[in-house]
């Protein structure tokens, strides 16, 4: 297996359009992803979070957002420098995404078979015949029961924790290297969720694929992923593994998140962090945090802090090292 | 203690919103209609709309004023002037009458009578729309069953059967358009209605005891303030049916009748039906430019934010 | 009639109407529910979608009609009460809808929104701004936010707004549906939070339904859990979420994410529950949760299950308490959890397998 990871994005810089204005949406954002990890993507409204995957998978919207520095390299390659014709190559084949919501992302006049076999025709130019018996294959893969039956069913026929799995069904068609799952498990009931994590669990080990998984939901997280990437007001303010982060975060706003984490153990109370998290063009200024931040010091207030490293992990603070927080170990 | 928060608009505390409206949202505190007032500013087609209306609507009104001659004032020696005629600047009709004249007299009769079916479609339709949304069940589907039927008569025909049975002249061609608009006014009334009905925040007032009609009311008439449109509708009627001489009577000139002129009279002064033609398409562009302009001022607030 | 409950609903079913094409049928939805609020109390009901939870919260507010049972509010019995005679009622009990965008009406200020509340009670209108100046500041708003529009707030705040206009009745019971559930989670807890203290400083009583286990733990005295239409379980929280005497219960805790690793430890396997919930009215006899609990013995396929009651306020409805392992209000969490092979070969004498969508996957 070789050394390079298979993405690497470096320093992305992504303006959006608002008010009337650019606004810095995405500052330097830098992420790793090897080969069959399961890194968490998490962070709030105006995070940048989603901007970011977008910016990976070549959707961002050409009127209203703009790349404005970095490289996203996907096995070396800079998928920003891509024309669009190249990119097509990538996305659906060694790309896929998953979003929110499978009702919206699912085409109600086409059968789910139909959506699966079209994927697989268009990058592996398969038969119609090969395309379906593929689809039914990958149908089963992701756990839907008579997967033959259900290539001919419409998506609205199905409860949403199937068509979330036909969603993944479509994303694995051309078996990706890297699935990008944008808060797929947000929509669905508790029970459900845990069935499409296990299987995202399952198919990442099954199929050698690596899982960027996007989502605010810290349980979840904390359940699938093993790396985590936090991410707040267009930075990364903390990265590292997930049983590092979650037992002894360094940072006051990964501790802000799991102090608000609901749980079923007696121990934890609901906490919250003060304030509303800051949209592109109204970022505070010195640290980005501050103004929420219980630990805030004078020096925060106009410095801004570098992403540095600490106790094996990644860390965007000035005080990491004076304050204790608490963690979920 | 639970700390305060000043409000921010929609920047809310969970999502983007990503098609937020512009800066319509940065006014706070702003009553429903001063905000009307500032996005229809925007509109500009709309805007210009608006005083082309004005100002069609002011030379018609003073027309006593303005016209240089009686319209029905026959001239016999002068028949089918040219237009820069002297004293004719549009030249005169086969009877001699000045078409600057009867032109500003005749938007009289066409604007007025707009106004007129529009208030009579209003007043037949809008009751029993609103009826019909309200109470749901049978009461719907028998008024919905009887709109259709009137919708599905081919209109002029229904129109021209109202006025067979009414009688020719304006004011009965009015009536007849008039009812002809019931249908339409009838199905915007009963939409608001039902897009209304199934909001939460009408299930809430029942919570609390309110009826549902008094929460419902405040939110029919912006719905039926697209008036407009129909009201360049209601003026092709009316130049259909003059022009069929089954509106106005001789020798009174609407719009329709001048086309109808025009029509007669096309090979040998072929610019008379011009001017009225104009007219009329000067006046339904700009009604229909303004009802957009008004649907789209009214907009909606953006309800759920888009997920970032 | 008891007045000590500020909700009382006995034996509650709840069906829909649905067109066919001879005639209507009617779908069951809720099915002989028993729900009791006391007053002063906090009750969560819990349940995934299709479980009947938010119809029963319309019903508990007669916003729906139920086909059988028996409604009361403070010892009033409401059921059969137009809604005329509702009126003068419905300042006993408030409800906080799921969706702050949707629940307040956009058209008009926030103190219209309350003052229209206030004038269903019985206070003069020359003191309904101060009340309502008040009411805002009691939910941690400010009284100058009190001529804005609702599209102004976030959802947080309209949540607030929501509760200020229940509050502004005085009521004895506010129904909380989903209340929180649309909110990010750090507001979530912020209107948890202020949920607890008007529950101190007013005496309100809750009835909060959720689908969310672990945030009714820390403001319930007792939880109920539903399942397709029926109360399966209920007892206080840190008893059924630590001893859950039902399966489903035991399998929705096993599901609910864990931040902690050494909670994702204590917890053990997760247990799957193959195919969906039943659809409304599919399962006319035997236990609701048959077909896809990993405990089903054939008598489940007979009849449901009388609920099994360990004490006031502690009850399950399962066989498992009274046949085959016998737990007698034993936590269910001490039964091992059976294989594929073993489940199928439980269930192939006389159970008849739901026409469900699921198998077991490996």
């Amino acid at each position: 297996m070789s050394d390079v990871p298979l993405l690497e994005i470096v320093d992305l810089t992504i303006d959006v359009a608002a008010e009337g204005r650019w606004r810095r949406a995405v500052d330097g954002v830098s992420v790793t992803v090897a080969r069959q990890e399961i890194r968490g993507l998490v962070g709030e409204s105006g995070s940048g979070k989603t901007l970011t995957a977008l910016a990976v998978m070549g959707l961002l919207s050409k009127t209203s957002t703009r790349v404005v520095g970095g490289q996203i390299r996907f096995n070396g390659v800079d998928l920003l420098s891509q024309s669009p014709r190249e990119l097509r190559r990538f996305q659906g084949a060694q790309l896929a995404m998953v979003f929110q919501e499978p009702m919206s992302s699912l085409n109600p006049a086409f059968t789910v078979g139909d959506q699966i076999s079209e994927v697989l025709r268009h990058h592996e130019g398969m038969s119609k015949g090969a395309a379906r018996t593929r689809a039914a294959a990958l149908l089963n893969d992701v756990g839907i029961p008579e997967p033959t039956r259900q290539l001919d069913r419409y998506p609205h026929e199905f409860s949403g924790g199937m068509r979330q799995r036909v969603m993944i069904a479509i994303a694995l068609a051309c078996k990706p290297q890297l699935l990008i799952a944008d808060e797929p498990t947000t929509a669905l009931d508790v029970t459900v969720q845990a069935q499409i994590l296990d299987l995202i669990r399952g198919l990442s080990a099954e199929y050698g694929m690596a899982v960027l998984f996007i989502s605010h939901d810290l349980g979840a997280v904390a359940e699938l992923c093993s790396e985590v990437t936090v991410l707040y007001a267009g930075e990364v303010v903390e990265s590292g593994t997930a049983p590092l982060l979650f037992s002894t975060p360094k940072h006051p706003y990964t501790g802000g998140l799991l102090a608000s984490v609901h749980s079923l153990d007696d121990t934890s109370r609901l906490g919250w962090i003060e304030g509303r998290p800051p949209q592109p063009g109204h970022f505070p200024v010195g640290c980005r945090f501050h103004p929420r931040c219980v630990f805030a010091s004078a020096k925060c207030v106009d410095s801004r802090p570098e992403l540095r490293a600490l106790d094996g992990r990644q860390v965007r603070c000035l005080r990491a090292e004076e304050i204790e927080l608490e963690g979920r170990p | 203690m639970i700390p305060e928060m000043a409000p921010e608009g929609p920047t809310t505390d969970e999502a983007v919103p990503a098609t937020a409206e512009r800066s319509d949202a940065a006014v706070v505190g702003e009553r429903p209609l001063r905000r009307f007032i500032r996005r229809f500013r925007r509109e500009r087609l709309a805007v210009v709309a608006l005083i082309v209306l004005a100002l069609f609507v002011a030379a018609s009104a003073l027309a006593p004023v303005l016209a240089p001659y009686d319209p029905n004032a026959q001239n016999l020696a002068n028949l089918l002037a040219p237009p820069g005629s002297e004293g004719h600047l549009l030249g005169t009709d086969h009877l001699g009458r000045d078409i600057v004249s009867r032109l500003l007299y005749g938007g009289q009769v066409s604007l007025l009578a707009a106004v007129q079916a529009v208030a009579v479609g209003a007043a037949l339709g809008v009751v029993p729309g609103l009826l019909a949304g309200y109470l749901g069940g049978r009461t719907d589907w028998l008024i919905m069953r009887v709109t259709d039927t009137m919708m599905s008569f081919p209109p002029l025909i229904l129109a021209m059967t109202v006025i067979a049975a009414l009688g020719p002249g304006l004011v009965n061609a009015m009536i007849a358009i008039g009812i002809l608009f019931a249908p339409r006014f009838l199905r915007m009334a009963r939409s608001a209605v039902l897009a209304v009905r199934e909001e939460v925040f009408v299930e809430a007032a029942r919570s609390m005891g309110i009826p549902r009609w008094q929460i419902m009311s405040r939110h029919i008439v912006p719905h039926t303030v697209t008036v407009s449109v129909l009201a360049s509708h209601a003026m092709l009627a009316e130049a259909a049916l003059s022009f069929l001489g089954l509106g106005v009577q001789p020798p009174d000139a609407s719009w329709g009748v001048l086309i109808a002129i025009g029509y007669q009279n096309i090979f040998t002064a072929p610019d008379m039906i011009l001017w009225p033609g104009l007219c009329i398409a000067v006046v339904v562009l700009a009604f229909n430019l303004l009802g957009d302009g008004i649907r789209d001022s009214l907009g909606r607030e953006t309800r759920h934010p888009v997920k970032e | 009639m008891n007045s000590e409950l500020v909700l009382d609903m006995e034996q509650v079913s709840i069906s829909y109407p649905v067109k066919g094409p001879v005639r209507s049928k009617r779908l069951r939805v809720v099915s002989d529910l028993d729900l009791t609020v006391a007053r002063h109390e906090t009750v969560a009901l819990v349940g995934e979608s299709g479980s009947g939870k938010s119809t029963t919260a319309r019903a508990a507010l007669r916003l729906l009609d139920s086909e059988t049972g028996r409604i009361s509010w403070a010892g009033v019995d409401v059921t059969q009460l137009s809604e005329r005679q509702l009126r003068p009622l419905r300042s006993r009990a408030q409800m906080i809808f799921q969706d702050p965008y949707s629940s307040l009406n956009p058209a008009m200020t926030v103190f219209q929104l309350i003052a229209e509340a206030l004038g269903q009670t019985s206070l003069p209108r020359t003191e309904w701004r101060g009340r309502v100046q008040q009411l805002l500041e009691d939910v941690g708003l400010s009284s100058g936010h009190a001529d804005r529009y609702p599209y102004e707030f976030s959802g947080g705040q309209r949540q607030r707004v929501a509760i200020a206009r229940a509050l502004a009745f005085e009521p004895d019971l506010i129904i909380c549906d989903e209340a929180v559930s649309a909110l990010d989670v750090s507001t979530q807890n912020q209107i948890m939070a202020l949920l607890a203290r008007l529950r101190e400083e007013h005496g309100i009583a809750y009835l909060f339904i959720s689908h969310d286990l672990a945030l009714v733990r820390h403001l319930a005295h007792r939880v109920l859990v539903m399942y397709a239409g029926r109360v399966v379980e209920s007892g206080a929280p840190k008893d059924i979420f630590t001893s859950p005497r039902h399966p489903y219960t035991r399998a929705l805790l096993s599901a609910v994410p864990q931040v902690s690793a050494r909670s994702r430890q204590e917890r053990g396997a997760r247990i799957e529950l193959p195919g969906d919930v039943p659809r409304p009215g599919s399962v006319t006899r035997g236990c609701v949760f048959r077909s896809r609990c990993p405990w089903a013995m054939p008598i489940c396929a007979e009849e449901m299950p009388e609920p099994f009651i360990t004490d006031e306020q502690t009850m399950a409805k399962c066989y498992l308490h009274t046949v085959g392992p016998k737990l007698q209000g034993g936590s269910v969490s001490s039964l091992p959890i059976p294989t594929v092979r073993d489940r199928a070969a439980g269930e192939s004498t006389s159970v008849t397998p739901e026409p469900s969508s699921g198998t077991l996957r490996r």
